[in-house]
């Protein structure tokens, strides 16, 4: 399979941050009472981790072993800074929903982790199709589970009021962990499913070249 | 290690890579803040935007003869929307999350412009408030609530109170205690605008009109110890024009006469210190003097500042050092009579008698929470240690009462305890609530119990004498 390729699914499908590694859940579990800034931070940090894992691929060579975690550290934190910065100046409004949320961006553990996981050992193009993959899986499962409880909690979807019924408790962080819980199991569910199929093709093909192999 | 060595060593390397990501990080930093920074006046148009969806014209208003540090609120700005008459005031409500909230709140006008008509938009940007970590949860209809009941003479409180306890008008939130300062910078503005629009005085009550010469005293960070007849105080004055605040150490005794006196922050600013009186600056001047001393200096109204004494060139800094003695001699027998550990206890139904040198105490507690009042019989000896502890009505409902820790619901945990025993549990302003003895799972009930105990102890010298049964009743 195209490396690539590979990158861009284990981001969004096999090792979906927030699905399959449970990772990032502080911000899942106390944004997704709203759409709009589930979504505002998902994108916030696919745009982060894509950059953080551009310079510190790009820097792999120069950081010493030794002091690489402060480094990361520092360009993470600036970057979060940047993006402070940039969203009070330009998208206020996704600023303010965001909250305090944003500039704990810093301690994320998908940025982190991607970066001593995958960015210090991989070319930049490599590193940067990995921060886009990754940053879109936290993504859409965030704005997902941001929907689901939104639409359910308040009636609503990206504030627009839709329906007057509402379970209260789906727009609080013991709704969210509740729905992060169950979107969990069908997630893994799901991806069981295609791999039970993928092993069961693979080994349907098996059998018949080992079968026409012997013919 | 030589130079040579260093230079060509991992540590050298380690330090060269880590500054060079910090100076690299810094400066792009640097260059975006000055590119992104958001000024106040683009913060302003925003709210105003966000207020009235087009740009209006404001004129600020001059409110530096008012008094604009209020119980509830500090009202920093006031702007007259030129547009439609009304007014936007910058207001910070006190007792936050975080601290205090600042807001934006209109204010419509009556027809004849005197006083508050009612409450427009209230906001309050996540931007100005970073410790408000829970901002973000108070959505617009919360925010519209308070146009809506606004009514003449209303008191918002939609947050929780100071125990924790919903009020009345209380919405949830998610994000209560925001909600209090909120409610807070709201009630503040409309005292304020009633004034401001009057152009009359704010009428507040002043929590501390019992204390006298405190005009110049800070009373919320002033504390005294009661050392038997003795009070020891740290003072700490208000700024007084160039000079800012002093801290001073003073004990009257009980002649009522300053026994100690010593400065540990001087406030005086732009070298003024060395005009001071030498005798004000070490104190020797005020050792001795009673309330008639300080009166022949300042005045009975604690405002005169021309005597010799304190013109000496830094009259400022002089008149705060004579404010802080005055303070402590005049406000001796009231503060004797202040009763310690009594913001849980009901002290008008509790009663006391004394029996020789023991003081025997049938306290009433206030509720705490789910818990409800509890009544307790104490006993507290001549060595201030508890000698009977009995809880005669348990207070705690919800079955709280079996979580309770055993040791506190049969009083044994408190007998032969003294009050240093209760400040290590409790806190010694008996602000600490959580404890392992007392988070038992009947938390605020166990707090009770211990905070009547604190009562006893603390009050023991003050009920000995003024109990019935006691010296001054004999």
């Amino acid at each position: 399979m195209n490396k690539y390729k590979k990158i861009t699914l284990d981001g969004l499908f096999y090792q979906n941050p927030t699905f399959m590694l449970v990772l990032g859940t502080c911000p899942t579990l106390g944004l997704i009472n709203s759409a709009f800034s589930s979504m505002g931070m998902g994108l916030t940090v696919l745009v982060i981790l894509t950059l953080s894992n551009i310079i510190i691929s790009a820097l792999r060579k120069l950081i010493p072993n030794a002091v690489r975690i402060p480094c990361y550290i520092v360009v993470i934190a600036t970057l979060v800074t940047f993006a402070r910065m940039f969203l009070e100046k330009f998208v206020p409004s996704l600023y303010d929903g965001l909250g305090g949320f944003l500039a704990l961006i810093v301690v994320n553990c998908i940025i982190l982790g991607r970066a001593e996981a995958f960015a210090n050992k991989h070319g930049v193009l490599e590193a940067a199709v990995d921060g886009v993959a990754n940053g879109l899986g936290f993504t859409v499962a965030l704005t997902l589970m941001g929907i689901i409880c939104e639409f359910f909690g308040k009636g609503s979807l990206f504030g627009l009021q839709i329906m007057s019924f509402k379970i209260g408790m789906l727009a609080s962080p013991a709704g969210a962990f509740f729905v992060y819980g169950i979107c969990i199991a069908v997630f893994v569910y799901v991806m069981d499913g295609f791999e039970r199929a993928r092993r069961v093709k693979a080994n349907k093909l098996a059998r018949e070249n080992l079968l026409k192999e012997a013919a | 290690m030589t130079v040579k060595q260093f230079f060509k060593s991992n540590i050298f390397k380690c330090l060269a890579a880590l500054l060079c990501v910090l100076l690299v990080c810094g400066v792009f930093l640097t260059i975006m803040n000055g590119l992104l920074a958001v000024s106040d006046e683009e913060k302003f148009q925003r709210v105003l935007s966000e207020i009235y969806g087009k740009s209006v014209t404001t004129k600020k208003q001059d409110v530096s003869d008012k008094n604009t540090n209020l119980s509830s609120a500090i009202i920093n700005d006031v702007y007259k929307v030129e547009d439609d008459g009304n007014y936007i005031v910058n207001a910070s409500g006190k007792n936050g999350y975080g601290g205090n909230v600042k807001c934006w709140v209109v204010i419509l006008t009556k027809p004849d412009g005197k006083s508050v008509g009612g409450v427009g938009k209230v906001t309050a940007p996540i931007a100005d408030n970073p410790a408000e970590s829970f901002l973000n949860k108070i959505g617009a209809s919360v925010y519209d609530k308070f146009a809506k009941d606004y009514k003449d003479g209303i008191v918002y409180s939609y947050g929780k109170d100071e125990n924790d306890k919903e009020g009345e008008m209380f919405v949830k939130t998610d994000a209560s205690y925001s909600m209090r300062g909120i409610c807070n910078a709201v009630n503040g503005t409309i005292t304020f605008m009633n004034a401001f629009l009057s152009g009359g005085d704010i009428e507040e009550e002043d929590p501390y009109e019992d204390f006298a010469y405190h005009t110049l005293i800070n009373m919320e960070d002033t504390s005294w110890t009661k050392n038997g007849k003795e009070i020891t105080y740290n003072v700490v004055t208000k700024g007084n024009g160039e000079a800012e605040s002093f801290k001073i150490s003073v004990t009257v005794g009980e002649d009522k006469k300053i026994k100690t006196y010593a400065i540990t922050v001087n406030g005086s600013t732009f070298d003024y210190d060395a005009d001071m009186n030498p005798a004000i600056k070490d104190g020797s001047l005020f050792v001795g003097k009673d309330l008639e001393y300080f009166k022949s200096i300042i005045g009975e109204d604690g405002e005169k500042a021309d005597d010799p004494v304190i013109a000496t060139g830094a009259t400022k800094s002089n008149s705060l050092c004579f404010a802080a003695g005055a303070f402590a001699v005049a406000n001796y027998d009231y503060i004797q009579s202040l009763k310690e550990f009594d913001a849980y206890i009901d002290v008008e139904e509790t009663s006391c008698t004394v029996s020789g040198t023991d003081v025997i105490y049938a306290i009433t507690t206030k509720g705490n929470g789910e818990a409800e009042s509890f009544k307790i019989s104490v006993t507290v000896g001549e060595d201030k240690k508890i000698k009977t502890y009995a809880i005669t009505v348990n207070g705690s409902t919800f079955d709280y009462d079996a979580d309770m820790n055993p040791a506190i619901k049969d009083g044994s945990l408190f007998v032969g305890k003294d009050l240093d025993y209760f400040k290590s549990i409790i806190g010694a302003d008996g602000n600490v609530k959580d404890n392992a003895v007392i988070a038992t799972g009947a938390t605020k009930s166990n707090y009770l119990c211990f905070a009547a105990g604190a009562f006893a102890i603390a009050n023991y010298d003050y009920y000995l004498n003024n109990a019935e049964g006691g010296a001054e009743n004999e």
